[in-house]
């Protein structure tokens, strides 16, 4: 039965258990149901030509065979047969091909695949994921029919364009803008139309960047959202709203917040630094936001639940293996060090993982190596009864700097951004730091010469919007320049390496590495 | 007030009937669709009570009472429209609601202010009414919302998207309705209460397509309450009208009445009405537990037919038979447990186990949810559990393909034995609680005679089964060929019989227990070389036999033949040095040798035996000893033929003997002193010829296996050291290795194998003991021991005869056979054997 006809038939248990019945699993049935779906990805692996080639033509029996007989992998060793779209190498028919970037890979882009049943388990996922969004408890939810659907995200043929496809067989939304009207829009314009039509008609849902959500809730406060004047209610309920806005703003003389015009019943927020944004989005719209952690290559991996205290990993979406932090900084460095893995039963609070997924389901990937950092939070969540693992998205591994979902900085695109601007470089080293609860780079350069910081801070930030477009558009859709630069003394960087005899990572340093340079550093 | 009639009786007793099915429905769990059937029943209760209080003239007028019937005469079409609306899923005619809701508010004040019912009062005990000018419009406007509904339900049921079983009592419903509503517009039969009839009518039509296609569940306490309160009110009724109709007749035609002629009527009736008490009863059960009366009945059925059966394939159909008639299921599966493991399918159409296909394992999600104890599990509950999320894309697929919509567990005794897996019925619906409540009870009661038939199986396989090798065994040998014989089921067949060469030997070599476990890996070998269809049984010690069907003799010579070189290579290539068997056969044909079962027997034992007496490990069919009796010529040049094999072998392996002892010039002329003794000992101790030759070659060949140990072992000039001991004792297997492979010349392996054996049990290779040791075997340990004695060897000089005699002595009966070392020193004291020195 279809949702849309459990959501007739008022079947609200009988939904919760079917869409989010998987929090209430024990920790052993749900390695249960990991093993089972390996089994079968297995099975499906040694039919076709990736698969072979993955499992070195030999097929694991057990787990344990899986993990000791299969190497772990990273996009390259993919990229021959995905990039040229090889259907016939893989394990199963492909119903969708979800692009993505590829920030320092051999292409500007990459490429996933997903079969039917994996589109099925992805809506599934995302339908728990939206029913959470909008309860307060278990069994206690407001997700229905035709809700109106704030849908904040890329299209096809990114993943978060697939929900709509996949969910449509399932549930019906309102989409703000509708799906086809959305799909001619760019990114900008589409979530303005979107605030646009939702301040008319009312809204009930919304998917997004948590930075853009932000963002928009931000303009509107600070009156610079040119949505407001074109405000017609369709509805008795929006009327109302506008109406007690205005005796808000015009007769208390009070600041209008988006919260007294928006009535979200859930909000699902996905991007690297939704944490940071919670607190402000729940200050903005008067709902606290939930966190769905996945991406193009691993699909909806975790959901967080009404009770704030972590994600819940899905059981059915990938075989999860977890690289201990040290472990994953040791084989960053090293790239002929192999690295182990623990299970999730094995995963111990407070420690830090990167992850290591195996897509289920006819997938391509085996034991792939996303870039995603999680922390354990805890192995229950005991105040809401959900007997599995809690976990937190950290960011990307140490190598990568993720800014607000939007973009990824590698070494490489800093290294170019500096050639371009033929300042003379010595030496930089970059880290993520957050400002006003907003992402920025933070670059520590050494120059040979001095230069003026606002000088070398404007054509490194001009370099770096040119090469890359997901940066720029953090200036023009979130109005924030993402750069700071520390100038430091001459020789800081050959002092340290005298000094300490190490290497200093570029990307990421230890906050130890950057006090010893900024040691007498000239501001 | 006006006397109560059937005119007030009847919204009296609507009203009535409507609130009980509120407080049902109130009852049941609440969804859109209930909660709106709710509200246009409370809008009939508005209708047929304002009816009701206004045909009694109660104040404050009739008028105000018609009044109140109004109000509810204009929100039936609109509540029933917006039922419709929910029932459908219709959702893009909200405006149509909204539009209707706004006239009947409309209606409603036209209502007030006397536009739809001028005037309304008793005159004289007449009802009398004057309609205004709004009463046609609200009649128009009624029809067309109902219309509109109707219309919405006969699309949906063209585009296929409800089915008709589901409406048809909603549409008869409806159609009711609108003939009471039309039937108003007429004032001479407007005044009668028909509209309020029909319009019960449609509830009641409403609220059984609602609880028969599960729109709502009504829970059991609330079904009894109906079914009593149905009950109550139907005698009362009766009761009341009959007695209103006698009262007025008496005092019409009698003009008598009093209270007398009341308890009079009472008393008549009370007699005359109480058949009805029990026909009223058992109608009301008929329709609320008709079903379940049903299903005693099947129950009841069924437990007598199974305590009469056995037959596992028997019982299965008769629980298929039985569900398909009790659930009405389209498709019904069984899985039965097999080896604890796998649960194979019931094939309905060929109406047995089919073995060969295998269900679910024990590892199966579904297994092992019922494993848990967990009693039905719903198509459902499987796509609606997490804890299902772990089946496989196939598995689903399959689940799928069954269009398996009800499993159900078969326990025994806390296991889980099967499970039933039923389709959706026939109509399409899904089952009831009744029906699984069937289901679940015939297959609670199947498991003990599943049990049963399973134990009764057991027996009867093991009756026709061989303990050993698992195979049939001889009595059904005999049933098979006497079935084939008098069934003529097929025009030809063939019977082989198989005898394992000198099993005898084998045994004496290696114990009984050896012997059996050669015997389970023959039969294992003839079962992978033999087809579904070819009946194979031990026959008894160590023959076998097998019914060939439907070929030919000289097909199933070649299907033996097929299995004798399979024998021969499992036990040749075999790591075991000692294996050494093979198996002789004979095949004969029906009809061609016989059409009599014993005859055929016999034929197939003769070709058998033609088999071992021209040199053993062979297939012989019957006909072909007949042809070689006829051409004896040939025969003797065959045998001739198989001599100069023989010979060519057998010098090759004492031209290997004789290399052996140049090996060791110590043992130079060793082999043929050996076979020299043991012939004087075998003949001192009175051995049939036949064991006098195997003597002589075992003793020219005892040695033979020494070609594999290493010369410096061989040539050793000091005591052997322990490993090299047991490099040393490994010649006894080699030379098995090299003597099986030479045709005739298996009998004397055994010698060979046992002349390092100690008659205390103390030597090798397999530490027999007396007796055990064959006979043989012991005459050759004695003559070896003697010769080697008397012969210079590379770590000492001959020893005296006289010294040797001595050593014999000393461990006769430990290491030697007593009797035969006596014999033999007798023999060489009394110089009657020449004793060969250096």
């Amino acid at each position: 039965m279809r949702l849309k006809e459990m959501l007739r038939e008022e079947a609200y248990q009988e939904i919760w258990d079917k869409y989010c019945g998987f929090i209430d699993l024990s920790l052993d049935e749900f390695m249960e149901i990991q093993e089972r779906l390996l089994l079968e990805q297995i099975d499906m692996l040694d039919n076709c030509a990736l698969g072979k080639r993955i499992l070195h033509n030999q097929k694991p029996k057990t787990v344990e065979e899986f993990r000791q007989m299969v190497p772990l992998t990273t996009y390259e060793d993919y990229a021959d047969i995905l990039l040229k779209k090889q259907e016939d190498a893989l394990p199963s028919h492909v119903m969708y091909w979800i692009k993505t970037t590829w920030k320092g890979g051999i292409q500007d882009e990459k490429w996933a695949p997903y079969s039917d049943s994996m589109i099925e388990e992805h809506a599934k996922n995302f339908i728990a994921a939206l029913i959470l969004s909008t309860s307060k408890k278990r069994y206690d939810f407001s997700l229905r029919d035709h809700d109106k659907f704030l849908y904040g995200m890329a299209p096809l043929p990114f993943l978060t364009g697939l929900a709509p496809y996949g969910l449509k067989h399932e549930i019906e939304f309102d989409y703000l803008p509708p799906t086809e009207e959305a799909e001619r829009l760019d990114f900008k314009e589409r979530n303005k139309e979107g605030f646009r039509i939702a301040l008319n008609e009312g809204v009930d849902l919304f998917f997004g960047l948590s930075s853009v959500l932000v963002k928009m809730g931000e303009e509107f406060m600070n009156g610079s959202s040119n949505t407001k004047k074109k405000i017609r209610p369709k509805n008795v309920k929006v009327a109302f709203r506008l109406i007690r806005a205005f005796y808000k703003k015009k007769i208390l003389k009070q600041p209008l917040l988006p919260k007294d015009l928006f009535h979200f019943k859930g909000i699902l927020c996905g991007g690297t630094d939704s944490r940071e944004y919670k607190d402000k989005i729940e200050y903005l719209f008067g709902k606290r936001p939930i966190e769905i952690f996945g991406g193009t290559e691993i699909a909806t991996v975790a959901i967080e639940t009404w009770g704030g205290n972590g994600l819940t990993f899905f059981p059915d979406v990938n075989f999860l293996e977890f690289i201990p932090e040290h472990e994953s900084i040791i084989s960053l460095n090293d790239k002929d060090y192999v690295p182990q893995t623990v299970l999730l039963n094995e995963l111990v609070p407070g420690e830090k993982y990167e992850i290591v997924t195996t897509k289920f389901r006819g997938g391509a990937f085996v034991r792939y190596r996303v870039g995603d950092m999680i922390q354990c939070m805890a192995l229950e969540d005991t105040e809401h009864q959900i007997h599995l693992p809690q976990i937190r998205y950290i960011d990307r591994i140490a190598n990568v700097i993720d800014l607000a979902g939007f973009t990824r900085i590698t070494r490489s695109s800093i290294d170019q951004a500096i050639e371009q601007t033929n300042l003379p470089a010595i030496d930089w080293c970059a880290t993520k730091e957050f400002i006003n609860q907003k992402p920025i780079l933070h670059l520590y350069l050494e120059l040979a010469s001095p230069v003026d910081n606002k000088i070398v801070t404007q054509s490194i930030h001009e370099q770096l919007k040119l090469l890359d477009i997901d940066y720029q558009n953090m200036e023009t859709l979130l109005d924030l320049f993402p750069l700071n630069v520390t100038l430091l003394d001459k020789g800081s960087f050959s002092q340290f390496k005298k000094g300490t005899k190490q290497q200093i990572d570029k990307i990421n340093p230890a906050k130890e590495v950057l006090e010893i340079l900024l040691n007498g550093v000239t501001k | 007030m006006q006397p109560i009639s059937y005119l007030t009786l009847i919204p009296f007793a609507a009203s009535i009937l409507y609130i009980i099915l509120l407080i049902v429905v109130y009852g049941s769990r609440k969804n859109k669709i209930a909660r709106s059937y709710m509200y246009y029943i409370i809008a009939m209760i508005v209708w047929s009570f304002g009816s009701f209080m206004m045909k009694t003239d109660i104040p404050p007028s009739s008028l105000f009472w018609n009044k109140i019937l109004c109000v509810g005469l204009i929100a039936i079409p609109v509540m029933f429209y917006s039922f419709t609306l929910i029932l459908t899923d219709i959702k893009q005619q909200k405006w149509i609601l909204y539009t209707s809701y706004i006239t009947a508010f409309i209606l409603l004040i036209a209502n007030f202010l006397g536009l739809i019912m001028k005037t309304a009062s008793y005159v004289d005990g007449v009802f009398l009414y004057s309609l205004g000018p709004a009463a046609a419009v609200m009649a128009i406007w009624s029809m067309v919302i109902l219309t509109i509904a109707l219309f919405n339900i006969i699309h949906k049921i063209k585009k296929h998207e409800l089915s008709f079983s589901r409406v048809k009592y909603i549409l008869l419903g409806l159609f009711f309705m609108m003939v009471g509503g039309l039937l108003n517009l007429d004032n001479r039969i407007g005044k009668y209460p028909f509209d309020i009839v029909l319009n019960t009518l449609n509830a009641f039509l409403i609220a059984y397509a609602i609880y028969r296609f599960k729109f709502l569940e009504i829970k059991l306490i609330v079904k009894k309450g109906i079914a009593y309160s149905l009950y109550t009110f139907l005698l009362t009724g009766l009761y009341v009208i009959s007695i209103m109709i006698l009262q007025q007749f008496l005092s019409d035609k009698l003009k008598y009445s009093n209270i007398i002629s009341a308890l009079i009527v009472g008393f008549i009736l009370a007699i005359v009405l109480q058949p009805f008490y029990h026909f009223i009863q058992s109608a009301i059960d008929r329709i609320f537990y008709r079903e379940k009366i049903k299903f005693q009945n099947i129950v009841k059925e069924f437990s007598e037919i199974t305590n009469h059966l056995l037959d596992l394939n028997q019982i299965i159909l008769a629980l298929m038979d039985v569900i398909h008639k009790g659930l009405k299921t389209k498709i019904i599966h069984l899985a039965l447990i097999n080896d604890n493991d796998y649960y194979v399918v019931y094939d309905e159409s060929a109406k047995k186990l089919n073995e060969g296909k295998q269900m679910f394992n024990a590892h199966h999600p579904i297994v092992k949810w019922f494993a848990e104890g967990k009693t039905i599990l719903t198509k459902k509950d499987i796509e609606q559990l997490s804890y299902f999320s772990s089946l496989w894309s196939s598995e689903k697929k399959f689940i799928e393909k069954m269009n398996a919509e009800l499993f159900i567990p078969i326990r025994f005794r806390e296991s889980l034995i099967g499970i039933l897996i039923l389709s959706e019925n026939n109509i399409g619906e899904v089952y009831t609680s009744d029906e699984v409540d069937l289901a679940y009870t015939l297959v609670n009661h199947v498991a003990a005679v599943f049990d049963n038939s399973k134990l009764y199986a057991q027996a009867k396989q093991q009756a026709i089964t061989d303990g050993l090798t698992k195979l049939y065994n001889h009595r059904y040998f005999h049933d098979q060929l006497k079935f084939l014989i008098s069934s003529t089921v097929y025009e030809t067949f063939s019977i082989a019989i198989l005898d394992v060469d000198l099993f005898k030997f084998y045994n004496d070599m290696y114990g009984h227990s050896a012997g059996d476990r050669a015997l389970v890996k023959i039969a294992n070998v003839i079962k992978e070389n033999t087809s579904k269809e070819d009946v194979v049984v031990r026959y008894g010690g160590e023959e076998f036999a097998i019914i060939y069907p439907n070929i030919t003799g000289k097909e199933s010579l070649e299907a033996i033949e097929k299995i004798r070189q399979a024998v021969e290579n499992y036990f040749f290539t075999t790591s075991n040095y000692g294996e050494f068997i093979t198996i002789s056969a004979g095949v004969s044909n029906y009809p061609i040798d016989s059409k009599d079962g014993e005859s055929l027997i016999d034929f197939a034992d003769k070709a058998m035996y033609a088999a071992k007496q021209t040199g053993r490990n062979k297939a012989i069919l019957f006909t072909d000893i007949d042809e070689m009796n006829k051409t004896s010529k040939q025969s003797i040049d065959l045998e001739k033929l198989q001599d100069r094999i023989k010979s060519a072998y057998i010098s090759s392996v004492y031209a290997l003997a004789a290399t052996i002892d140049a090996k060791d010039h110590y043992t130079f002329g060793h082999s043929e002193n050996v076979a020299n003794l043991a012939v004087a000992l075998a003949k001192e101790a009175n051995f049939s010829p036949a064991q006098i030759e195997i003597v002589r070659s075992a003793g020219l060949l005892h040695d033979i296996g020494k070609i594999g140990i290493p010369e410096n072992i061989l040539t050793k000039p000091a005591s052997l050291t322990k490993d090299e001991f047991e490099v040393m004792k490994k010649h006894v297997d080699i030379s098995i290795t090299i003597i099986k492979h030479i045709p005739n010349l298996i009998d004397v392996i055994p010698a060979i194998m046992s002349h390092h054996e100690r008659y205390d049990g103390g030597g090798y290779p397999l530490g027999r003991k007396r007796e055990n040791i064959p006979i043989e075997g012991r005459c050759l340990c004695i003559v070896d021991a003697f010769d080697a004695m008397v012969s210079d060897r590379p770590y000492r000089k001959a020893l005296s005869v006289d010294i040797a005699i001595e050593e014999l002595d000393r461990n006769k009966g430990t290491q030697f056979d007593p009797n035969l070392t006596e014999l033999f020193v007798k023999m060489i004291q009394e110089g009657r054997v020449p004793v060969h020195r250096e």
